[in-house]
């Protein structure tokens, strides 16, 4: 008993003297670089950490892992990354659910140091193969004549796709109903009729794309995807809508600017190898994934916070 | 007896709970696009139900009491060996309480050893080596499976318990 | 299709080390599924970085096989220690731990594990035969039949539980109110959380389970005088005799039946599945009043169920590209690793893979039996050892399964909340099968009554006249009714018995 507790006394006493050095910015990083998420094992976000981490770990010798910690609209996961240590160690994966959650009084982003946004999703509306509306003019021509009458299978109540789809209502004055569901079930109940269309983002839905079983009929950014020529972007219809769902890195505010600096030059790096791009290219991100710095990141967060401020507060979901 | 009592009042509880709950789903804010089945909508009609059967199960306790009233005086009275079975599952629910705040605060591996050691107390057993042994391998062999081979992390603790925790995992 | 399988075979043994591959995530299956909080599902994604070293088909035999097995290792610890190791097994806790308990451990593993291969051989064959048209057929399942469905299991409780039947209702009402906790499925609003941030994510199922079931049973075993006379003493995986496995039969192609049904539903997967066979089985049982006293349908029926809804929920995913359960969910990022794009092209552009998976799947029920035998016989070991020692590890475990399962602290004192609940439920005779049923269909019959009301513009007409929904909300009527009667008729049955005793 006196032996262990001698024992533990001096890997104590160690562990204090250890931990000064490891403050220092040019041994930064030493250990393992811990990225809290919100979502699943093995989900979209908790890949993309992999993802970047492979490559990570070959130029910095550290490596990089995933922690998920799902569901509360990830305030369990915020409340995790606010409780841990400044010491440039910790990570949060952000992406606009934060957006959402600070829009909606629960988080704070300023909470936030951003340090880069990188990949950058579009999503589209997708009818069944089954559906009466070819185009967008067909479906819209119905949602004007018949409002509320349309129902868009959409993933979670009250997140991205609700503000995607609220923000698309507000811009084309129609109304199209919202139906949250869990995302396969949001599949299955499109494909089986059961709602009119749904929002999906195009990796996930190219698989029901190239069998012809989905039609997609529009999409959500500034310029059509390659792959899909003849589908109209939201904006060349005149409509202002191109929310994307995107994945990002941040640190606490209070981080050590120098870590920041140099924890963004390991993780360009990481991005731009070629082990990084290729998987992005298989999860199909890549069309309009631009990787931003701190700075020009915070600019985008601010310019989202606006739109989603808007988009919820005609939704009815802000106080 | 004390079993009639106990059940009236968690009954009568429940009873309560579920119309406490009831007026709390009456107050959630409400949502202007799915006003017809808004968030209230399932949580009030269980919990109505729920004071409906709970109701009926109190007055039926009540009832049952009423009955067998005159062996009332019996009901407070414990047999030791009962004292000693309430003792045992208290001792052990403190310790895991304790547990869950050590936890939190020393870290992974001292709350636990310590925990394992102080919870072996609880139930007969005589052998203090093997107390020890065990705790002591059942701790190393968790902290190896789930920081080394699965990369899961476990809590740290805060303060100086972190920077001893950090050094392990 | 013969070519398929041709094609595949010759895959396998061109690839003698698939086989080893197999062997190895049946085993790390069965092992992450029997630690209580580690779930297949974290089971399967850690693996997730070591497929990127094999091909694509290698990769998913790998990741199939842990699924496999992860379902069947749960039942382990819930039979012996009755602490659920996975959600899937939650249900077999419920006869099983009792039967374990009367010295029959080895009866009841060797129950679980022959069901579990006979469930999960059930759910590959469907899989192999049927998936295009099961999967076309699950598409006619929108929220009013999910909704059904739903209902159809939550009225079982009106037949469990030989007490009372009142106490029966409000447990299973409790689990429904406690499932109402955090965020509303529909309008994204926080319930009951009383201002606290951290209850958003609500009562979660994992935590909730593992503290109803196992921390429970460690307070109420503390509370035990003697410690050392309860001990289970049959420890030996005998698989049960010819005879006591053919009294099931009817049992078990129901609910492997039930099983591969409800796995090829998207959204709800193996946990629900053992559930609503679970009920069927109480349903259907000519002594109902017997379940939860550790009878061997109770075991069966869930077991049978939630492996031939690993073979279901597959179906959706190579059928469609939709993932059937979560785990599947998790497979199909694997696959999206690999370059492979999945969708209702699979089959035809994948062949090769599809089918192999499906030889594995095959494979891999079979080295289930041979592995889960070894696994329950070292496990069973620990029940010769003090409880001393092992109550107060069951806690340990729990703590830093259910912890690390989701780093989230929160998790813990939920499960240590339910712990106190489910000990207190015990000690006053709630039927805990009830409260369970409650919180596992709880969420989903709320989810799909409301979505289905949003879809059918609040007409509930339109709602219930759904041919399918029709038929199970008749059906579920029908046996709310008559679970009540025979409630009723054996309490009359006891009355008259008593009285003509005294």
């Amino acid at each position: 008993m006196l032996s262990l507790k001698t024992a533990t006394m001096a890997a104590f006493m160690a562990g204090t003297t250890l931990a000064v050095p490891a403050a220092l910015a040019q041994d930064y990083p030493t250990r393992t670089i811990e990225v809290i998420h919100s979502y699943g094992p093995g989900g979209g976000t908790d890949r993309f950490i992999r993802a970047v981490g492979v490559p990570f770990e070959e130029i910095s010798g550290q490596s990089m892992v995933p922690i998920s910690i799902q569901g509360g609209g990830g305030m369990p996961a915020y409340a995790n990354f606010q409780q841990r240590r400044v010491d440039g160690y910790t990570l949060m994966a952000i992406s606009p659910d934060q957006i959402i959650a600070h829009v909606l009084g629960r988080i704070q982003m300023d909470s936030f140091q951003p340090l880069a946004r990188v990949q950058y999703d579009q999503g589209m509306i997708l009818v069944p193969e089954s559906s009466p509306f070819q185009t967008i003019q067909d479906f819209m021509a119905h949602a004007r004549e018949n409002p509320g009458d349309l129902t868009v299978g959409i993933t979670n109540a009250a997140g991205f796709d609700d503000t995607v789809m609220g923000l698309w209502n507000i811009e084309t004055g129609a109304e199209v109903t919202t139906v949250p569901f869990g995302s396969s079930e949001m599949v299955s109940n499109t494909l089986g009729g059961q709602v009119d269309a749904m929002h999906e983002e195009y990796g996930p839905a190219r698989g029901l794309i190239e069998s012809g079983d989905m039609r997609p009929l529009v999409v959500f950014s500034d310029e059509r995807l390659p792959v899909l020529p003849d589908v109209p972007t939201a904006v060349e219809l005149g409509y202002d809508v191109t929310l994307g769902r995107w994945r990002a890195f941040a640190m606490p505010a209070d981080a050590d600017p120098a870590h920041v600096e140099t924890l963004y030059g390991l993780v360009s790096e990481a991005v731009a190898t070629d082990a990084y791009q290729q998987i992005q290219e298989q999860a199909a991100l890549q069309y309009r994934s631009v990787l931003l710095g701190p700075d020009e990141f915070q600019a985008f967060i601010e310019s989202e916070i606006e739109v989603y401020t808007r988009v919820l507060d005609a939704l009815g979901l802000t106080d | 007896m004390a079993h009639r009592l106990l059940d009236l009042a968690f009954a009568s509880l429940l009873f309560g709970l579920s119309i406490f709950l009831w007026f709390v789903a009456d107050g959630f804010p409400e949502s202007r696009r799915f006003a017809q089945a808004d968030a209230d909508f399932w949580p009030k009609i269980i919990f109505a139900t729920m004071a409906l059967i709970t109701g009926i199960l109190a007055i039926r306790s009540v009832l049952s009491l009423r009955q067998s009233g005159e062996e009332m005086a019996g009901a407070f009275t414990m047999t030791a060996d009962f004292r000693a079975s309430a003792l045992r599952v208290c001792a052990m629910g403190a310790l895991i309480l304790i547990y869950f705040v050590a936890f939190q605060h020393l870290g992974f591996i001292l709350a636990t050893f310590a925990f394992l050691m102080l919870a072996s107390f609880v139930i007969p057993y005589k052998n203090n080596v093997t107390r020890v042994i065990f705790a002591a391998c059942f701790t190393v062999v968790l902290v190896l499976f789930f920081t080394q081979a699965l990369e899961l992390p476990l809590p740290r603790g805060s303060g100086v318990f972190y920077d001893l925790n950090v050094l392990f995992y | 299709m013969l070519e398929a399988y041709g094609s595949a075979i010759a895959y396998l043994f061109g690839n003698p080390s698939s086989f080893l591959l197999i062997i190895f995530s049946v085993v790390w299956g069965i092992a992450f599924g029997s630690v209580p909080g580690l779930t297949g599902i974290v089971g399967v994604a850690l693996l997730i970085p070591f497929t990127f070293v094999f091909d694509p088909t290698a990769g998913l035999l790998l990741l199939s096989g842990v699924y496999v097995g992860s379902t069947f290792g749960g039942s382990i610890s819930a039979i012996l220690f009755n602490t659920p190791g996975s959600p899937e097994a939650a249900c077999t806790a419920l006869d099983g731990y009792p039967m374990a308990k009367k010295g029959q451990a080895g009866k009841a593993l060797g129950i679980a594990l022959a069901s579990s291969a006979i469930g999960g051989i059930f759910g590959t064959i469907v899989l192999m035969l049927l998936a295009p048209p099961m999967a076309q057929f699950a598409l006619n399942f929108g929220p009013p039949e999910y909704f059904a469905l739903a209902v159809l299991g939550i009225t079982a409780i009106s037949a469990i539980g030989g007490g009372s039947v009142l106490k029966g209702l409000v447990a299973g009402l409790l689990g429904l109110g406690i499932a109402t906790v955090g965020l509303d499925p529909i309008t994204g609003t926080e319930r009951y959380t009383f201002g606290n941030l951290s209850l958003l994510t609500g009562i979660s199922f994992v935590p909730a389970i593992i503290g109803t079931f196992a921390l429970a049973e460690v307070l109420q075993r503390a509370g035990e005088r003697t410690s050392t006379a309860d001990v289970i003493t049959d420890v030996s995986t005998k698989l049960p005799s010819m005879k006591e496995f053919l009294a099931t039969r009817y049992t078990l192609l129901r609910s492997s039946s039930i099983g591969a049904f409800i796995g090829a539903l998207p959204g709800v997967g193996a946990t629900t599945a053992a559930f609503i066979s679970y009920s069927e089985a109480v349903r259907w049982s000519k002594r109902p009043q017997d379940f939860g006293t550790g009878v061997a349908e109770g075991i069966a029926a869930p077991e049978s169920a939630n492996n031939s809804a690993v073979g279901g929920s597959m179906i959706p995913l190579l059928a469609l590209g939709i993932p059937g359960s979560a785990t599947t969910a998790v497979m199909l990022g694997g696959l999206t690793i690999h370059g492979i794009i999945p969708g209702p092209l699979l089959m035809e552009t994948n062949t090769q893979l599809v089918y192999t998976v499906f030889i594995g799947m095959f494979i891999a029920n079979i080295l289930m039996l041979v592995f889960g035998i070894r696994a329950a016989r070292y496990f069973a070991l620990v029940l010769k050892a003090p409880y001393a020692l092992v109550g107060p590890a069951i806690v340990v475990l729990c703590m830093t399964g259910v912890y690390a399962l989701n780093s989230n602290i929160v998790d813990v004192g939920v499960m240590l909340a339910m712990g106190a609940f489910g000990f207190l439920l015990r000690k006053l005779k709630y039927p805990i099968a009830s409260f369970v049923i409650g919180l596992v269909l709880g969420p989903i019959a709320e989810r799909s009554l409301r979505q289905g009301l949003v879809i059918s513009d609040y007409d509930y007409w339109d709602f219930v006249s759904r041919p399918i929904t029709a038929v199970l909300l008749i059906a579920s009527l029908v046996s709310l009714i008559y679970g009540f009667y025979g409630q009723w008729k054996r309490h009359q049955d006891a009355q008259a018995a008593k009285m003509a005793a005294g």
